[in-house]
């Protein structure tokens, strides 16, 4: 594979680095909402129980973020045999 | 009978409402323990397990040392850490005591509102593995400084990110020797000095001879037997509420004076600005951090390095939702208790000891020692990690690399970096003894807010930016330095807390939020201005780093020019 080429690779991966990013970013700052009036509904609980949606909220964030890596990983890994990555 | 446990009740009411009030402006010295501090009788347990452990790590140095001949086995332990090895080690340098008793502290007294600094601290590990796990590890040799200085004007942006490290290091530093003085005086009995020098000597003992080696293993340890003793917590906590998480929600929100308002945001915080600013300040200061980012080149391939930062947040994951287990256990377990308060309806020790009295209710003197032990083994292990950073930010970046331009007497080398060891050691003894009277929350705030607006932007936009120039990332590091520094100093842990004005200049403690963008903007804007031949230079550079950040130095041989 040629300079250019692996330039190509270079920066479509660079693209989704930013991309995951950019998710993870969107999510994680979706905790504020818990503290405006916007994300009132988050201060309720959930059915019957006494878990308030921002306790899912904090709960679901940090499970997601766990799968959102894997994924990552996985594509990654995928791209090992085309990408030349060692 | 009944009266007097009314009375209680009432006592234990007004007290947690008056933490409340004063905790709104002391939340962020999550890394430090205030005030006076009632020492706790002696625990045997404690001590015995301590031992153990001290026995332990002292051997590991023992071994570590004959294995640690050469700069590269003192900084990054010969390269030879496996992905689940470092990705311990990481998660054991990052969970310090602060984040285990200081965020189970937070929820005893304010609820779901303490988990701002969890989610905080989590968050920035997936970040870590996106964007710069494999990029830093292919274009450092040791330290993020080599990162940053590789396609700039090498002398002038290291002087700029060996300052950020240094900055960064002392004051983490000073906030864990005062956070560990105070808490040793409180877990064990020992007098304050006494126990900042017991710390300054263990680790001194692990990094001298020992280097990263020792540390990572000191780190790997400790990391262990806190997901341990955590676990064992959570487990016994749980079996209270026959394992029903509602019923524990249930209990801390029927034991607790403000009821189920604790299960929801709002108590400790009102302010979204204030939430967001502390979000920013914890997700980039992490990211920012020159001792757990050197903990990257201690992999041998940077496969190694991206497994690293998962396994991290994979530990870490767990650590924190077992922390809303021992949080809510607190306030479930210890309310109602009065074995716990004193007469005047004060939790014993403050509220960042609300863990340990937890382990005490539900695991007797056993958990409690082993859970101080590990509290111990925390703060050694947090500062090791500093002390190696601090060593190679003068030894490697400033005498090597600036120097020797690169080519230092290997010998020379490393002794340079144990004797910068022992003074960083013997240095923060004595910021230690100083600081001990001083209010340090603001040290505390200080390490993330610089890191996240000096150390990150840099390291973030010399990965990512074609258009960065030398000038650009000098300018912007030295805004980034000193609006934080201003911004702080107005903020209310300094201006209010530490000189006494009734209000502050500026409303919150944690200033990322502003600075980050601003150092971010003015590093832009001073980079396209330039027009010298050296930002030709430094933007011709990039395409060849770039090839190297994602294939390796072996698939990628370094052509960049210097001059």
């Amino acid at each position: 594979m040629n300079t250019e080429e692996k330039i190509k690779i270079v920066k479509r991966k660079t693209r989704q680095r930013l991309m995951f990013t950019a998710i993870t970013l969107m999510l994680y700052f979706s905790y504020v909402l818990s503290y405006t009036s916007m994300g009132s509904f988050l201060s309720h609980t959930l059915g019957e129980s006494h878990v308030s949606g921002s306790l899912a909220l904090y709960t679901a964030l940090i499970v997601v973020f766990i799968l959102i890596e894997l994924l990552f990983l996985y594509l990654n890994a995928d791209k090992k045999t085309q990408g030349g990555e060692k | 009978m009944s009266r007097m446990k009314n009375i209680r009740r009432d006592a234990v009411l007004i007290s947690a409402t008056a933490l409340l009030m004063s905790f709104t402006t002391q939340v962020l010295a999550v890394g430090a323990i205030e005030g006076e501090i009632e020492r706790q009788p002696l625990n045997p347990v404690a001590i015995t397990m301590f031992l153990i452990f001290v026995g332990a790590t002292l051997f590991i140095s023992y071994w570590s040392s004959k294995r640690t001949k050469s700069s590269k086995d003192f900084y990054t332990a010969g390269g030879d850490i496996s992905g689940l090895q470092n990705g311990t080690a990481i998660a054991g340098d990052f969970m310090s005591a602060a984040s285990f008793l200081g965020i189970t502290g937070l929820i005893f007294i304010g609820g779901f509102d303490g988990l701002v600094l969890a989610i905080g601290a989590f968050s920035a590990w997936p970040i870590m593995l996106f964007l710069l796990a494999k990029r830093v590890r292919n274009m450092g040799k040791f330290t993020f400084t080599d990162v940053v200085s590789m396609r700039l004007e090498k002398s002038g942006i290291r002087i700029v990110a060996i300052s950020g490290t240094l900055v960064v290091v002392v004051l983490y530093l000073i906030a864990q020797m005062v956070g560990a003085g105070k808490l040793i005086e409180l877990l064990f009995g020992l007098p304050y000095n006494v126990a900042v020098v017991l710390v300054s000597v263990l680790v001194l003992t692990y990094v001298t001879f020992g280097g990263m080696l020792a540390t990572t293993w000191v780190q790997i340890i400790k990391a262990v037997l806190l997901m341990i003793g955590v676990t064992i917590t959570a487990f016994l906590v749980l079996m209270q509420t026959d394992f029903s998480f509602d019923g524990l929600l249930s209990g801390a929100a029927d034991n607790h004076p403000l009821g189920d308002a604790i299960l929801s945001a709002g108590v400790l915080f009102k302010d979204p600005v204030q939430i967001a600013t502390i979000l920013v300040s914890m997700l980039f200061g992490i990211l920012g951090l020159p001792h757990i980012l050197m903990r990257l080149f201690t992999v041998p391939t940077m496969q190694e390095a991206k497994k690293s930062a998962f396994y991290a947040s994979l530990f870490m994951a767990y650590f924190y939702l077992m922390l809303v287990v021992l949080g809510f256990g607190t306030v479930m377990l210890l309310y109602n208790n009065p074995q716990f308060f004193t007469s005047d309806g004060q939790i014993i020790g403050g509220s960042n000891m609300a863990a340990i009295h937890l382990a005490t209710a539900v695991g007797g003197d056993y958990l409690t020692g082993f859970m101080s032990a590990v509290t111990f083994a925390t703060i050694l292990a947090v500062v090791a990690g500093l002390t190696v950073s601090g060593a190679a930010a003068v030894s490697h970046d400033f005498y090597a690399e600036m120097i020797c331009k690169g080519k230092p007497d290997p010998v020379k080398e490393l002794r340079i970096t144990r004797v910068t060891t022992i003074v960083i050691g013997v240095i923060a003894v004595i910021l230690g003894i100083l600081f001990q009277d001083e209010n340090v929350a603001f040290i505390a705030a200080m390490p993330m807010v610089v890191a996240a607006s000096v150390n990150f932007p840099i390291l973030f936009l010399s990965l990512f930016w074609e258009g960065l120039t030398t000038r650009g990332a000098i300018i912007g590091a030295v805004v980034g330095m000193i609006s934080s520094v201003v911004l702080i100093v107005i903020g209310p842990q300094v201006w209010v807390s530490v000189l006494g004005f009734d209000e502050a200049l500026f409303p919150y403690n944690y200033p990322a939020l502003f600075t980050l963008p601003l150092a971010l903007i003015v590093t832009w804007i001073f980079s396209v201005t330039d027009k010298s031949a050296r930002a030709t230079v430094d933007r011709d550079n990039y395409s060849k780093l770039l090839l190297r950040s994602e294939y390796g130095p072996d698939d990628a041989p370094l052509e960049v020019a210097r001059h």
